[in-house]
């Protein structure tokens, strides 16, 4: 529960400090906050992986939809086959299709139940499992599928966990733009995605233990009875179609970036973010499997991008963007560094994903006797972000826009909106 | 025309004080930091 809670949250401030001020203060999304450090054709790059991430995601969630429809007939008494995830998943990506074509307002409102909801159930959750099972039994539970080693259990537990925190940084501009204050972006975000997910992830961790099983919606009703539990995952399932609409939505703005879609209709992009949801409908279990190894590729790939983000925003552009040149795709704009590409940024990027690689092997988990007592992605995190710093304090950028001077009104040569 | 309004809007939102986005200032910073970062790694090596 320790390694759940303080790697969830120390990956949660890594991935919000840099990137949810950014786009707070200037209206961004997360793709276009990248665009300063990584260059206008580097951020491109990092839309492919954000897309990844963000369909990834929605994708996991809606097998968690289906099976929790499996799961909801198997409480009526019914015994429907493995057929049903399946189209659970399709079901709900037509969902979320009618959710998010409809605009962010709806979004808002189903929102504002399904969040608190969700904390009263795991409050509930959690009473019961008190009640009914007692802290004894859950502390002497076996665990699940550990690895031979105890210590390295705990440090794969906070390797994940830092890695679930990171894997927030696509979100974290959709969220925080939506924000009026700064405080009232970054506090929230701390607080609810770091320690609320750490303290929720620890309610599962609880009943995975007790009801020796490793999918969600198979505890509520061994947990809270047929009826309640029923209800509970009835609710669970319309949590799970507002998560991945979330997700969705957020890929269908980062859709937007590339040029064959400027133009489309915003159904258009829904549907083009659907498409690679796909294979969950017919492979969902097959998929959902693989949930820690797409955890870690989240820790591979974005604690380099977070770490660098945080030093090039706060380190060295001291928290001032150029508004008008992240926008711009004119070769001489100031973001637009050596054909659209920040090297030294992307260089940093190898250079942590060297590091994560170094210290473990994300696939089979294997790890070196110092991810024993660093884990790997604070390290590929942390490394990154000061050879970044040490570079362009060495090697200064050549323009760097200050607000107030030259006084002139801010041109936009190429706009690649 | 999508430059021109790109324009217009930008030089609105340069025109904007940091005050009109709530401040975050250095205290913001040390307090995230130390709740958020500095503490969850002291607490896992303490009871790890």
């Amino acid at each position: 529960m320790i390694c759940l809670v303080t790697g969830s949250v120390i990956g949660v401030f890594l991935a919000v400090m840099g990137p949810a001020l950014a786009g707070q203060r200037y209206g961004l999304e997360t793709v276009d906050v990248t665009k300063p450090a990584f260059g206008q054709r580097g951020s491109r790059l990092l839309l492919l992986f954000y897309l990844i991430n963000l369909i990834g995601w929605a994708g996991l969630i809606l097998v968690m939809f289906g099976n929790g429809l499996r799961n909801i007939l198997i409480g009526f008494g019914y015994e429907p086959g493995g057929w049903l995830v399946g189209a659970g998943v399709l079901l709900g990506m037509s969902l979320c299709f009618l959710l998010v074509t409809r605009g962010i307002h709806l979004m808002n409102i189903t929102n504002a139940y399904v969040g608190p909801g969700l904390l009263l159930m795991t409050v509930g959750l959690l009473v019961l499992l008190l009640k009914n099972h007692g802290w004894q039994e859950i502390v002497d539970a076996e665990p699940l599928n550990p690895f031979d080693k105890p210590w390295l259990n705990y440090m794969i537990v906070m390797e994940m966990s830092i890695a679930a925190g990171i894997s927030w940084w696509a979100g974290v501009g959709f969220l925080s733009r939506n924000t009026k204050t700064q405080r009232g972006a970054i506090y929230p975000e701390l607080i609810q995605l770091g320690l609320g997910m750490g303290l929720v992830c620890s309610v599962a961790l609880f009943s995975s233990l007790v009801v020796r099983s490793m999918d969600p919606t198979e505890w509520l009703i061994p947990i809270a009875g047929p009826f309640v539990g029923v209800l509970a995952l009835i609710f669970v399932a319309v949590a799970n179609i507002s998560s991945s609409s979330i997700s969705l939505f957020a890929a269908g703005l980062g859709l937007r970036h590339l040029r064959v879609f400027h133009i489309r209709p915003w159904w258009h992009l829904v549907l083009w973010a659907l498409v690679p949801c796909l294979p969950f409908v017919f492979w969902p279990n097959e998929l959902y499997g693989m949930g820690g190894n797409f955890l870690a590729y989240n820790g591979t790939l974005y604690a380099p991008v977070v770490g660098i983000l945080f030093a090039d925003y706060v380190f060295i552009r001291k928290q001032r963007l150029n508004l008008a040149a992240i926008f711009d795709d004119d070769p001489k704009a100031e973001y637009y560094y050596t054909k659209g590409f920040h090297w030294p940024a992307l260089i940093c990027l190898l250079i942590g994903q060297w590091i994560y690689f170094s210290l473990l092997d994300p696939l089979t988990y294997e790890s070196s006797p110092a991810f024993l007592y660093l884990t790997a992605s604070l390290p590929a995190c942390v490394g990154p972000a000061v050879i970044y710093v040490i570079w362009l304090k060495l090697l200064p950028l050549e323009r760097v826009w200050v607000p107030g001077e030259g006084g002139a009104e801010p041109r936009v040569s190429q706009p690649n909106i | 025309v999508i430059r021109e309004e790109l324009e217009r809007r930008i030089a609105l939102f340069d025109q904007l004080e940091d005050a009109k986005f709530g401040r975050f200032g250095a205290a913001d910073w040390a307090l995230c930091t130390a709740v958020f970062f500095v503490l969850p790694i002291l607490v896992a090596w303490w009871v790890l």
